[in-house]
Parts: C-alpha cells; sequence; structure tokens
C-alpha cells in the first residue's frame, strides 16, 4: 500500500523549509533596506513587486492582462517615484533566486549568493545613476503631494508601472 | 547560405592573468587569422583572453569583416575571460548577457549569451558562450559541476520559453567536463543520440561525443597521428586527452528548421603545425579550437 502519511510528513517538511527561505530572503531585503535608509537619510527603499507587463501590446489586452515580478526603487519622501531596477523570480521553494538585466542573469543559490548578487546589482553603474537620482528628487514641502517621479529622466528602467 | 563557428581557449591569459610570451602572442594572432581570413569562419570565441589580448588580436589581424564584443564582465571577485568576433555583414549583434550563479562565497560563471539576427533571415540565433572552472579549482565530482549544467539548462529554458521549441541555440565552450560527465549529459541534457534528439525537442544534440578518441581504428601499419580529444595534458595517467571544448545544438538544428547542422564539417580544427605545440609540454597551449557549421536549406515547396 502506497504509505500516504509518510508524504503528507514530506510535504510539510518542504513547506517548513520553505517558509524558513522565504523569511531569510526577506531579511535579506530587510538588511538592505535598514542600510540604504542609514546612508541616504531614508530616501532609498528596494521592494519586491508585481507590475505589469507592459512590453507590445500585452498592457492593451484588458482580458489577458500578465504580470511580472521586479525589484524596485523608490523614494519613500516622493509620491510615485517608484523605478523598476531588475527583474525578479523565485523558485516555490525559496531558492534559488533570480536577479535579471539587460546585460546580467544572476542566479542566487542560497542566502549568501543573494547578498553577493544584490551587491552586484547595486554596483551596476545604471543602478547606480537610477538610484541617485532617486535620492536627489526634489522633496516636497508636504510628504505625500504629487510630485517629480517625471523629473528623473526616461531611460531603460523607466517602465515600473507598479500593479502592487 | 552557410554559418561557421569556432570556440578556441587560447590559453594566453588564465584567469585574467597574462602569462604568455611574445612569440605565442604571435601565435594566436596568426590562428585568428587563418580562423577568420582564411578559412572565413563566421562567428569566433575566444578563451582565456583579457581586454589587452584582445587589443592586440585587433591590431595584429586584418578584421575589418568582424565587429568584436568583449564579454569580459564581472562576475564577483573574477571576470568573465572570453570575447567573440562575428561576421557583421551576416550576424547583427542584438544582446549580450553573463549568466552567472551565486552559491555561498563562490560565483560561477554559467555562460554569456549572445543573441543574433541572421541579417536577412528574421528569426533569432541563441549562442552561449561557456569557459566552467578548471577541475583543479572545482573538482570533477563537485556538486557544483552539476550546478553548471542545470543552471545552463535553466538558460536554454527560458530562450525555449521566449522563441518556442524550434529556438536557435547553439552552446560552445571549455566545459572543462566531458560528453559523459553528468553537468552535460543529464543536466543540460546534450545527448549523443542524434535519432532521439531529432524527435526530441526538449534534448539538445550534441556531436562531440563523436570525437572522444582517435577517429581511425589501430591497424598494424597505420599511424595514431590524429587528435585524441580536443584538450591533451601530458602528465595524464590514464589518458593525455579530453573533450573539454564542445559545440551542441538545438532540436531547431536537426532537420526541424530552415537551418541544419553540418555534422561532417563540424569537430575539432586541426591548423597545420598547430598540434606540435599542444603535446609540446613547454608550451602554453593545450587546447584545440572547435567548429561547428550550420546551413540553411532552401525549401522545395
Amino acid at each position: 500500500m502506497v504509505n500516504y502519511v509518510e508524504a503528507y510528513k514530506a510535504g510539510l517538511n518542504s513547506a517548513e523549509l520553505s517558509e524558513k527561505r522565504k523569511n531569510e530572503i526577506n531579511s535579506v531585503f530587510n538588511d538592505l533596506n535598514q542600510q540604504l535608509s542609514d546612508a541616504t537619510d531614508g530616501k532609498i527603499f528596494i521592494s519586491r513587486k508585481k507590475l505589469l507587463d507592459r512590453s507590445g501590446f500585452a498592457a492593451f489586452d484588458l482580458f489577458n492582462r500578465k504580470y511580472y515580478s521586479a525589484i524596485t526603487a523608490e523614494n519613500p519622501l516622493v509620491k510615485n517615484s517608484e523605478k523598476e531596477l531588475a527583474k525578479w523570480s523565485q523558485d516555490r521553494s525559496g531558492y534559488p533566486c533570480k536577479i535579471t538585466l539587460d546585460s546580467d542573469a544572476m542566479y542566487c543559490e542560497d542566502k549568501q549568493g543573494l547578498e553577493i548578487s544584490l551587491y552586484e546589482l547595486l554596483s551596476d553603474p545604471i543602478i547606480g545613476e537610477t538610484l541617485q537620482k532617486l535620492q536627489n528628487l526634489p522633496i516636497p514641502e508636504k510628504v505625500g503631494t504629487e510630485a517629480s517621479a517625471n523629473s528623473i529622466s526616461s531611460d531603460d528602467t523607466d517602465h515600473a508601472g507598479s500593479e502592487g | 547560405m552557410r554559418l561557421s563557428f569556432v570556440w578556441w581557449n587560447t590559453s594566453l591569459s588564465p584567469a585574467g592573468k597574462a602569462r604568455a610570451t611574445n612569440a605565442q602572442r604571435q601565435v594566436v594572432c596568426a590562428m585568428v587569422d587563418i580562423i577568420l581570413n582564411q578559412m572565413r569562419v563566421d562567428f569566433l570565441a575566444l578563451g582565456e583572453t583579457t581586454e589587452q589580448d584582445v587589443k592586440e588580436i585587433e591590431q595584429t589581424c586584418k578584421l575589418t569583416e568582424f565587429d568584436v564584443e568583449r564579454g569580459f564582465a564581472k562576475a564577483g571577485r573574477s571576470h568573465f575571460d572570453t570575447c567573440f568576433l562575428y561576421r557583421s555583414n551576416k550576424l547583427s549583434l542584438t544582446g549580450s548577457q553573463a549568466i552567472t550563479a551565486a552559491k555561498g562565497n563562490r560565483m560561477l560563471k554559467i555562460a554569456q549569451k549572445a543573441t543574433f539576427e541572421i541579417l536577412g533571415h528574421g528569426k533569432p540565433l541563441h549562442v552561449f558562450i561557456s569557459h566552467w572552472p578548471s577541475r583543479l579549482w572545482c573538482h570533477e565530482n563537485s556538486s557544483d559541476r552539476n550546478l553548471l549544467g542545470i543552471r545552463l539548462r535553466d538558460a536554454v529554458e527560458d530562450v525555449i520559453a521566449e522563441s518556442g521549441k524550434l529556438a536557435n541555440v547553439i552552446l560552445l565552450g571549455d566545459y572543462n567536463d566531458e560528453p559523459f560527465d553528468a553537468s552535460l549529459e543529464k543536466q543540460l541534457m546534450a545527448t549523443r543520440d542524434r535519432v532521439l534528439a531529432k524527435e526530441r525537442p526538449h534534448l539538445l544534440y550534441n556531436p562531440f561525443w563523436q570525437h572522444l578518441s582517435l577517429p581511425k581504428s589501430h591497424s598494424t601499419y597505420g599511424t595514431d597521428d590524429d587528435n585524441g580529444g580536443t584538450y591533451f595534458h601530458s602528465i595524464g595517467e590514464i589518458t593525455r586527452w579530453r573533450t573539454f571544448d564542445q559545440i551542441i545544438f538545438s532540436f531547431a538544428f536537426l532537420g526541424n528548421s530552415e537551418w541544419h547542422l553540418n555534422e561532417q564539417l563540424t569537430g575539432i580544427l586541426d591548423v597545420e603545425g598547430y598540434k606540435a605545440m599542444v603535446i609540446n609540454a613547454n608550451e602554453i597551449f593545450d587546447h584545440f579550437p572547435v567548429l561547428g557549421v550550420i546551413e540553411k536549406v532552401e525549401s522545395h515547396g
């Protein structure tokens, strides 16, 4: 007879491991944000989000909208300042995760691998330029006023229509 | 129309450290000249090179028909050491990407992906150029070698997801693994079985299974002057020959699209005079170039 209890227990163990890894990945991004916030007086915040696929005619197909995951950066002091930095994907069990730029595809096999890859991402000159522009955005007098993400000049990373 | 691809590990600057004498650098320039200007190869990827090596090759060889892509992207504390040259009236480079896998404090260099448009023929061609770590730094039984194959397979899957099962994919390089090693056969799924590869779109075909030993049978009066592989190490205890350098083809090239593999022309490139340097332990050269050829078949419909 097939031992379903054994399979059930294996599933629970996998779920537990997967949860542990996802928490670990969250902790890496929390550490990253803490360090960036300290270094920029709270002007840079990194997130992982689902964005609407605007390539080709995809965005116009209202019934078959496609989304993808991305690493984004925003200046929390300026509304609508979010910019896409890289595409992001993550295995159901946590690892590997993958960070994709036009010029690089980085698979992260574990926590240290993710840290190294994020380090590489932040060292990229185009990413550096985007973050610098976000950091230098003029802060509106009242936080929360519609402001000037548009003052970031249009470039390759400028397609971050967030869908939450 | 025919397109030819060559991979050659030049042995010039392993791990980015220059070690060649002027005479040895001249040998490399002469080889590049023969491959591109005399044999009229359309794509040449070179391994163990640096920015300075490429500059010298450009200055020394007459490469007016070629564009050069320096692929020396950073990978953790190390760099990719591959570059490639391509005939600009046949191929147009539309993108290139460095593919890495970070595990612990190591950054494994999986491949550099170059995407071309074959001019006048629309459909993209994806070329993956790899120089996997030496067995000195990554043991032949290390799980990392399996990981190299798994992630290269993932990168191929990404292309297939985007371009469909008839995606034009060519993989070439010095894998420091042989066709029968798990990284290439099991993880990458590069098979010896051409008939099966023609039927199963997910399989890749590796013609270099045919280049694992001397091509001619032993005979009493025959000579053994052919190559027994693509890499020669004179101190090998069981064998001095390895087939580390390979070119691997996707399903599309096995009679399933207008571009076909020409397997007769595909193999180890034996440039006159070069073998003497490869088997000479005092020389730096230890790899032969390998050649892969595809041809466009005119439809008779």
